[in-house]
């Protein structure tokens, strides 16, 4: 078993959306929506496996503030665009574009909460 | 699932940018990083390992192989801002752990946010699958050489359904 290892906030970062990508496509399979259009869906555990090895990667914290925020809202990790958090749509004050931009520290929203991630301008 | 796709939407999908006349890539997991690699030269994605990964995850739930020669690698990513739809050319064909057993010679890449306005994301799955279903299409698309042919194949295809 992988023991979290202090990574970068970039990385961190990364893993999350991962997560939260994966987490989406194990929902989506279970409702079959793909399987009604000819698509074989066999591996959903293999899914639920991938899941907890990328979950033990990621650092504890940061983990479980995603999880918090994951039975709050649909999406814990939202972008920010044109510098708004796609999450709440409200204004992310300029003094913390950069900060989010350069990923130097996990920032979450003022206003909702939701942990922020900058998809290029 | 969203409401049904109509042929004029269907065909505004497609960009040339986004054609693969012929694909280099050797075996399955190279198909997706060429895929990838020129989503992320056009700037339709944000980050190369997120995108592969979940490609990669998502055939590992299941091929994405249709059977018949065709596959649709697809998912979701919060990491792209819009749909997109790649499409590749395989002449010589490839395995892509098809049910039917059969090589891959043609592969649509469909990348989408996790909820558009209007979600066609699987309406779009569900054209591309219902489209190719017709061996005589499959066999057209095979032949054409350049981005032109290939929207004007798929026009009278959609003309004539
Ligand atoms: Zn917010």
């Amino acid at each position: 078993m992988s023991s979290p290892q202090k990574q970068s906030p970039r990385e961190d970062l990364r893993l999350l959306v991962k997560l939260q990508d994966l987490d989406l496509m194990i929902r989506e399979a279970s409702v079959q929506q793909e399987k009604n259009l000819g698509f074989k869906i066999e591996g959903v555990s293999r899914l639920q496996e991938a899941r907890k090895e990328l979950a033990r990667s990621i650092e504890p914290r940061l983990l479980k503030s995603y999880e918090r925020l994951q039975r709050r809202y649909e999406r814990a990790v939202v972008p920010v665009y044109r510098g708004v958090c796609l999450g709440c749509f409200m204004t992310v004050p300029i003094a913390h574009h950069q900060a989010i931009k350069s990923h130097k520290t996990v920032r979450v929203c003022e206003n909702c909460g939701r942990i922020l991630c900058w998809l290029g301008d | 699932m969203g409401r049904p796709m109509t042929n004029r939407e269907f065909l505004a999908l497609f960009e040339k940018e986004l054609y693969i006349p012929e694909l280099d890539a050797g075996n399955k997991q190279e198909v997706l990083e060429e895929f990838v690699e020129l989503l992320h030269r056009e700037e339709r994605v944000f980050d190369k390992d997120i995108v592969l990964d979940m490609l990669l995850k998502r055939e590992n739930l299941g091929s994405t192989a249709l059977g018949n020669g065709l596959a649709i690698p697809h998912g979701r990513t919060l990491t792209t801002r819009k749909l997109v739809v790649a499409f590749g050319k395989c002449t010589q064909g490839l395995d892509f752990d098809a049910p039917d057993g059969k090589p891959v010679h043609l592969f649509f890449l469909i990348i989408a946010p996790y909820r558009e306005k209007q979600d066609q994301y699987l309406p779009t799955l569900g054209k591309i699958a219902e489209f190719f279903r017709k061996k005589r299409l499959r066999e057209k698309v095979l032949q054409v050489s350049n981005f032109e042919e290939f929207v004007d194949v798929l026009s009278s295809e959609a003309e004539s359904a």
